[in-house]
This record gives structure tokens, C-alpha cells and sequence, in this order.
């Protein structure tokens, strides 16, 4: 009797090491085939049109929910301040578009393609070129890093013979289209209700900052800021429903400024050009 | 006097046990989904795409991209030889040939949860004979024989996937059975003239059969998967069909140019019922008469050991239940990438018959397969083409074709697949 019950026992034993040993990514690693490896790591033309116009897309659904600022010199300073750091991101495929949005939150959107909005509030916030430069940077992080382009799997459409082929046997037709309208939801659903994986901010966070670095600002602009905004939990309703703590986002990002070796630069933060920009 | 009577015997070992036909003794007939058929079907522990929700339901938890679907179109010829049927030494053989459209399948996750569809032909023949024998040595003039059968075994449905932690997801797949079958023969005799003082001369006699069934059922596929280690999976299924509702129909029409009046007083015989003067015809319906299905136990397991080197095994066992026994079959895979553009797929299986030992008391026919897959696979950004070969080369015995007689019998099945993979 007390055999089978060591067997049993011992198999239990076994099996929670074995497991121990696999989690659901490497797992998911380990089953990635070579054709797909290869497909995620290449960029064609087509995948580039097709992330931006899901972009456009999804930008015209943010601006159907929010009122787009006419505060045309905002807008002209956003997109300065924007494009200058985006010229120094790894994505110059890309035409980013900056503008506000009229909202007391505290936040901000990036939509694939680089389109990128930041509310109202949020600037209302700030007290400096550099923390806003900061805000649009983890922004652009989010673009580069392509979160969205990922976890939804947006990729362009393949104007090949195989595909042709593929296409001719029954292999696709209108489910795609089907797709392209369950990717729109699913992306309202990452930017407005339970936003993307926790890991994808913290990137976007270390991108922005390393950016706004490259840039000439403040290494520590976005830490002020996030320090800064955290208590005002009014305005902060939907951030704190998509991204994870400050706190946790703050000691990420003072371990990366501790790495880098980058502190406090208080001559790279541009107050008066700020003030003199943005007056609500 | 003895010649006849040889003819006489003859007319009655001719005649067929169409239900025979329609292969329902092997479980392999037909493999499915482009991938796995590369593989020998060895797919239980992979099931990471469409071709999952038929292999293992739990699988496509793993799929890699959001959405996939996948189609198989299937050109199938196969050969049957039964050896000496005839007396000199004749064999019968019959062909089978024609495209069936294989599988389609779609997936979909949601959250911790996949759902996809697919269709399967599990089983999908159009067996054809049409032979015309002469001068046979045991006095029959002239003997022709056509066989049409067809079989088809669709399935139809929807499944379901939860990844209940990070190394086990469970599946299941409903599928709509539907099974359809259809068997006509038709036998045609001729004997030569006969010297006996008062025979008919030029006897002919004809024989059609016709028989058909249809039957529906629902067969539930329950699956689980394992990752004890990252490169390793283990897997198991059970499922069974339940056949809901059935209906056949069966006609047999007999046509003698000689009638009652010879049968006996001059020693003549034919097959036909000698209570009927010239020609007779039965007919009826049935309901509900359809076999006992056994239930599947499927184990798999599958090494990823590089991005480019995957390696497979399956092993099933089908229960034994009334007039089928118990049959345990194999089938063994490997996929290796050349280059991310293209895969070469290979494997082997399996493919045992359900059937008792035929002997001359009992009609049966029994025929073991073992067989090889082949295919390459080119891949482009977001679909895929497979082109590919699965062969089975069986052997065995038969006592269906000729009543109290056992022959040999040898069979080729061939079905050469053409798949696409697209995902959006």
C-alpha cells in the first residue's frame, strides 16, 4: 500500500519541478517555428502602411471621444517639441503627429503610425518643456516599441504569389475584415479600459526617458512629473485603470536613471519657452 | 451435368455483402490539416494551429497569432486487389480516385480563452469496379462485375480552449457527425449453351444491389496538454462518436432469363428465388441500425528541440465494442527548417484494421496499413503552401468477396494534398 502512495507522492514531486522549470513564454518561445520567428523580426513596406493606417483609424476613434484643442500654436509647439524627440528614435519611417485634447485628465495616447495626444490637464500639470517632452517621449516609446502592433498583431497585407495562392484555396476572405474591426476594439480596449501589459508600460517609461536624454532634456523630467501627478486621483481615473503604480513606474525608472548614470539637470528644462507656449 | 453445377455454385459465391464496402474497419482513412499530415498525424502534443481543434482542442491556446485559418484540398486514389478470386486464378481489383476538400478550421483567442470551427472529411472514398471475365474455367461464359461504393464521414463544430495556468490548457470540440454511404453492385452471368435434352440454352442471369445510409451523431474531443518542461509537451484525448439517428434503405432485384420450371427437374440452379418465376425484387427501409462506435484514447508528445527541429510522437487505442475489436495504432513526425522560407515535414503510421480474423464461417475482411507522409511547406509573411504525399500500403485477407473462400488481399492509398496557412 505504502508503494503506490510513494509512487503517486514522488510523481507529484516530479511533475511540480518539471514544472517549475516552464513558464507560459518560454513555452511559447520553444513552440515559436523558424517562419515565425523570421516574420516577427522583418519589417516589410506593407506592415509599415498597415500600422499606420490602423493608427489613423484608431486616432479618429480618440478624437471622436475627445474634443481636439484649436489652440493652434499648442499644437504647433507640441509637435516641435514631439518630432525633435521622435528624430531620435529607431522609427524613422514614421510621421509622428502630436495635438491636445481638451479633457481635465491627466494622460495621454499613443496610437500605432505615431500619433500621439496629450490632454489638456496633463499640460496644466507641468512645469516645464521637459517634463512635457517627457510625457511625449514615453508616448513615442509606446510607438516604437510597437505595443499595440504586437498585442494585436497588426500586420500588412501580403501582395505575394503565395499568398495569392493561399488566398485562391480559401484560405482568407472576409474574416479579415472582421479582424480588422475586432483589432479597433481591442485596442479602445488596451487605450481606454484595462490598457496594455504591465511590462509595456515600464518599456515605454525606460524608452521615453533614454530618449528625452538623446534629446538634450532633463533625464529626470518624467520622474518629477509622475511624482508629482500621483496624488491627484480625480483626474487620474483611466491611468490608473491602464498603467501599473506610480510607485512601482517611479522605482523602475530611478533604478534605470542609477544604471545610466543620469541625474538631475536643472538647465535643460525650459521653463520660460513652456510658460510663453502654453497659457490656459 | 457437372459442368452446370459448377456454374450454379459459382452464380452464388458472386454475390457481395455490400455493407462490407464502405471501410468503417480502420480509424486512419484520411489524414487531416496540412501540417499534420506532413507529420503522420503524429499532432495530438502540437495542435498549435486550426489543425488542432480536430487533433487536440486544447493545443490552439498555443496558436501563434491572433487569428489563423487554414484549408486542405485532397486528391485521393487508392487500390484494391483481391487475389484468385476467381477459379483460374483471377484477380479482382477495384479504384478509387477524386478530390475531397480535406479541412478548414479557424481560431480566435480571447483572453485566457481560444475558440475556433472547423469542418473535417474524416473518411472520403468513391471505390469503382468494372470488370468483364471470359470463358472462366469453371464454365461461366461471360461474368461482369460493377461496383460503385461511396463513403463520406463529415464533421462539423465549434471548439473551445482555456489555458488554466501557464503549462496546462484543457479543450473541447463539439463536432456535428454526419456519416453517408451508398453501395450499388451489379453482376451479370452468362452460361453457354447446354447438350442436356431439354436445358434452356444462353442462360443469363442479373443481380443489382443497391444500398445506402445516412446517419448522424455528435462527437465530442476532449483534450488536454502539458508543458513539464519548455521544449517538451505531453497531451491526451478521448472522444467518441454517438450515432443519434440513422436511416438506410436496400434493394436487391434478380433477373433469370430461365424460370422455375428448370430448377430441379433438369438440375439447373441460379441465385435468383426459384419461388419466383423470372424476376424478383426486395426492398426496405431500415432506422437506426447503425454499429456501436468505440471510444478513442490518444496520447501525444511533442520535443521542440530548436526553432527549426520539432519531433513527434502519438499513440491510439480505439475500444473494442460489438463486431469491432480493439486496435491500437501509432504515428511517429518530424518538421525540420531548411530556412525560415521553407520546412520539409515527414513521417510514419499506422493504420490497423477493426475486424476479426475472416474465416469461412465468418465474413470479414481484414487489412492492416502501414504508411509514410511527406511535405514542403514555403512561407511567406503571413500565409503558407504545403504540398504533400501520405501513402499506406496494407495487406491481408478477405471472406466478403467470395462466400466460404478466404483470398489475399493487398491495398495502396495515396493522397496527395495541396494546404494553405493564412494568418491576419
Amino acid at each position: 500500500m505504502r508503494a503506490p502512495r510513494l509512487l503517486i507522492l514522488s510523481s507529484l514531486v516530479a511533475a511540480s519541478l518539471l514544472s517549475a522549470c516552464a513558464s507560459d513564454s518560454s513555452i511559447r518561445e520553444a513552440r515559436q517555428r523558424s517562419d515565425q520567428q523570421y516574420a516577427q523580426s522583418s519589417i516589410s513596406e506593407e506592415d509599415v502602411t498597415a500600422e499606420i493606417q490602423f493608427g489613423r483609424e484608431l486616432a479618429a476613434r480618440i478624437l471622436a471621444r475627445y474634443q481636439m484643442s484649436n489652440d493652434q500654436e499648442l499644437i504647433r509647439y507640441l509637435n516641435l517639441v514631439g518630432k525633435n524627440i521622435a528624430s531620435h528614435s529607431d522609427r524613422p519611417e514614421l510621421n509622428f503627429h502630436f495635438t491636445a485634447i481638451v479633457s481635465d485628465e491627466i494622460n495621454a495616447y499613443a496610437a500605432p503610425g505615431g500619433y500621439i495626444f496629450v490632454t489638456t490637464g496633463a499640460i496644466k500639470e507641468m512645469r516645464d518643456e521637459a517634463e512635457l517632452a517627457a510625457v511625449l517621449a514615453h508616448e513615442i516609446g509606446h510607438v516604437t516599441e510597437k505595443h499595440i502592433v504586437r498585442a494585436i498583431g497588426i500586420k500588412g497585407a501580403d501582395s505575394s504569389a503565395l499568398s495569392g495562392i493561399s488566398k485562391l484555396l480559401g484560405a482568407s476572405n472576409d474574416p479579415s475584415r472582421v479582424a480588422f474591426s475586432q483589432a479597433m476594439d481591442k485596442a479602445l480596449n488596451y487605450l481606454f479600459e484595462n490598457g496594455l501589459q504591465a511590462e509595456d508600460e515600464y518599456q515605454a517609461d525606460s524608452t521615453g526617458t533614454l530618449l528625452l536624454t538623446q534629446t538634450g532634456y532633463d533625464p529626470t523630467a518624467l520622474q518629477r512629473y509622475l511624482d508629482r501627478v500621483k496624488k491627484q486621483r480625480k483626474q487620474l481615473n483611466i491611468v490608473n485603470k491602464t498603467h501599473p503604480s506610480f510607485d512601482s513606474r517611479l522605482v523602475r525608472i530611478d533604478q534605470l536613471l542609477t544604471m545610466e548614470a543620469l541625474s538631475s539637470e536643472p538647465n535643460k528644462v525650459y521653463t520660460q519657452r513652456f510658460n510663453a507656449q502654453t497659457k490656459f | 451435368m457437372k459442368k452446370t453445377l459448377i456454374a450454379a455454385a459459382t452464380l452464388g459465391s458472386l454475390v457481395f455483402t455490400p455493407q462490407l464496402l464502405a471501410d468503417q474497419e480502420h480509424y486512419v482513412n484520411l489524414l487531416l490539416g496540412g501540417r499534420a499530415m506532413g507529420m503522420g498525424g503524429a499532432y495530438t502534443a502540437i495542435s498549435d494551429d486550426p489543425a488542432g481543434l480536430f487533433y487536440n482542442p486544447a493545443g490552439i491556446v498555443y496558436a501563434h497569432s491572433a487569428n489563423l485559418s487554414a484549408s486542405v484540398n485532397a486528391f485521393r486514389y487508392s487500390s484494391k486487389t483481391y487475389e484468385r478470386v476467381l477459379s483460374g486464378g483471377i484477380d479482382w481489383s477495384r479504384e478509387s480516385s477524386g478530390l475531397v476538400p480535406n479541412y478548414f478550421g479557424v481560431t480566435q483567442p480571447f483572453g485566457p480563452f481560444t475558440v475556433g470551427f472547423s469542418y473535417a472529411v474524416t473518411d472520403s472514398s468513391e471505390e469503382d469496379q468494372a470488370q468483364t471475365f471470359k470463358n472462366l474455367n469453371n464454365g461461366v461464359e461471360v461474368f461482369t462485375i460493377n461496383v460503385n461504393e461511396s463513403n463520406s464521414v463529415n464533421k462539423i463544430g465549434p471548439s473551445i480552449a482555456y489555458q488554466a495556468n501557464e503549462n496546462f490548457a484543457i479543450g473541447l470540440t463539439l463536432y456535428l457527425h454526419m456519416r453517408d454511404s451508398k453501395t450499388i453492385v451489379n453482376q451479370y452471368v452468362q452460361l453457354p449453351n447446354n447438350t442436356t435434352a431439354g436445358a434452356p440454352n444462353n442462360k443469363t442471369e442479373w443481380i443489382n444491389t443497391y444500398s445506402k445510409n445516412k446517419e448522424y451523431g455528435v462527437t465530442p474531443k476532449l483534450g488536454v496538454i502539458w508543458s513539464p518542461t519548455d521544449k517538451l509537451a505531453l497531451a491526451a484525448t478521448y472522444s467518441q462518436n454517438f450515432v443519434i439517428n440513422s436511416s438506410g434503405y436496400s434493394q436487391q432485384t434478380c433477373l433469370a432469363s430461365y424460370g422455375n420450371a428448370a430448377v430441379g427437374t433438369n438440375g439447373y440452379n441460379k441465385f435468383c428465388d426459384p419461388a419466383i418465376a423470372y424476376a424478383q425484387q426486395s426492398a426496405g427501409e431500415t432506422s437506426n441500425t447503425h454499429s456501436e462506435d468505440p471510444f478513442e484514447l490518444r496520447f501525444g508528445s511533442a520535443y521542440f528541440a530548436t526553432n527549426s527541429l520539432l519531433l513527434s510522437a502519438d499513440l491510439s487505442y480505439h475500444s473494442e465494442v460489438s463486431g469491432k475489436l480493439s486496435v491500437v495504432n501509432f504515428a511517429g513526425g518530424a518538421e525540420y527548417y531548411t530556412s525560415p522560407e521553407l520546412a520539409i515535414r515527414a513521417g510514419i503510421f499506422s493504420n490497423m484494421s477493426n475486424a476479426p480474423t475472416p474465416t469461412t464461417s465468418n465474413t470479414s475482411e481484414k487489412v492492416d496499413y502501414f504508411g509514410g507522409a511527406f511535405s514542403l511547406t514555403r512561407f511567406n509573411k503571413n500565409s503558407s503552401v504545403s504540398g504533400g504525399i501520405n501513402f499506406q500500403y496494407g495487406t491481408g485477407t478477405s471472406s466478403a468477396v467470395a462466400s466460404g473462400r478466404i483470398v489475399d488481399v493487398s491495398s495502396l492509398d495515396m493522397t496527395f494534398f495541396l494546404s494553405t496557412a493564412y494568418s491576419y
